[in-house]
């Protein structure tokens, strides 16, 4: 990722968060690396030295973004006791860095593989690496039988990443619309369907 | 470019926006109105109305499209507008659930905006050929039909 000496690594800490920041607001095709130098007073030859390309640039804000809500939904499940509370507490976390709305949490959401054709292979499979997770812990849930646990991951993800559009935190809680998501399926333990 | 030029390119462009997002929107209402017929089961209805809105958002050449990628904040001169166009569809997706008769306990909103958000994602994922919007429809309501005590049932 980056080029030079390790005396760089306090350029590209600024630069990322400016190119979020930037990617996040405008999306990407709108961002010029133009804009994201100047709002941090770098040339833009600096910024190339750092990353080749746009595409390269946000690619490394995207890895971060992953990275950062893995951890967090990694560590709220960590300290569950069953598959259904590992689910809530991982929801609840997920939905606690999307609302937020911090610019690398936006960049993920907004910013979708096929909007980006050079990288979206690896932008597909860091995201995979994300769901993942959630794969497997929808896997180990006690579901009924009818249920697709594939089908209610990626409905789970859609739900989540929705609700960015919508919240308002006076109203509900991350907590409380995870346990709302949950229910979602967790009653289909008991259908005889 | 003079400034009177510039200003006159962004309106133009927004008020193209706002026409294509209209459209949209208008397109989704359309097919429900053709696909939803008064005094049915409501599980049909809504398990209609999703597919209905899937078939919309997933055909590549469809201006329903724009109404689940440009989200009002993007836009913020028209965020209003835009905002007032997707709630008259995401209307009828709240009389719907609330057709459903579910048990007190769950947050009817909550639900409908888990679906609408469950729906509005399938592009990222879906591949042409894949599954037919039919059978996502069937398999996003599944888990809910649970929940109402309803059994799946076979529709067309």
């Amino acid at each position: 990722m980056a080029k030079g000496p390790p005396r760089s690594h306090n350029r590209i800490q600024p630069l990322l968060d400016a190119a979020a920041k930037h990617f996040a607001d405008k999306g990407f095709r709108e961002t010029t690396i133009r804009d994201i130098s100047k709002s941090i007073g770098m040339l833009p030859g600096s910024v190339y030295y750092h990353f080749p390309s746009k595409e390269q640039l946000l690619l490394a804000v995207y890895e971060t973004g992953v990275i950062r809500v893995t951890a967090r939904v990694e560590q709220a499940s960590m300290i569950a006791r069953t598959p259904w509370e590992r689910l809530e507490r991982a929801i609840t976390a997920h939905l606690d860095t999307v609302l937020d709305n911090s610019d690398y949490a936006r960049v993920i959401i907004r910013v979708w593989p096929d909007q980006v054709p050079e990288l979206s292979q690896k932008l597909t499979r860091l995201r995979d690496r994300y769901e993942s997770l959630f794969v497997r812990l929808i896997a180990d849930l006690p579901l009924a039988t009818n249920i697709n646990r594939s089908m209610f991951r990626l409905m789970l993800l859609g739900a989540m990443n929705w609700a960015q559009v919508w919240y308002r935190p006076t109203v509900d809680t991350p907590n409380k619309i995870a346990k709302e998501f949950l229910k979602m399926t967790r009653f289909a333990t008991d259908s005889d369907a | 470019m003079t400034p009177g030029a510039i200003y006159f390119h962004v309106v133009s462009k927004q008020a193209l926006l706002l026409a294509v997002y209209e459209e949209g929107v208008q397109r989704i209402l359309d097919r429900l109105d053709v696909a939803l017929v008064a005094g049915s089961d409501p599980w049909v209805s809504l398990e209609e109305a999703i597919c209905t809105h899937l078939d919309c958002i997933l055909d590549t050449s469809a201006y329903s499209r724009v109404v689940i990628r440009i989200l009002p904040s993007d836009v913020p001169d028209l965020a209003p507008e835009l905002t007032a166009l997707r709630d008259r569809y995401e209307s009828r997706f709240r009389q719907l659930i609330a057709a459903l008769r579910l048990p007190k306990e769950r947050d009817s909103k909550l639900i409908r905006l888990f679906l609408l958000g469950a729906l509005n994602w399938t592009p990222v994922w879906y591949t042409q050929g894949g599954k037919t919007p039919r059978a996502i429809a069937r398999e996003l309501i599944a888990p809910l039909r649970a929940v109402g005590g309803s059994k799946a049932i076979d529709c067309k």
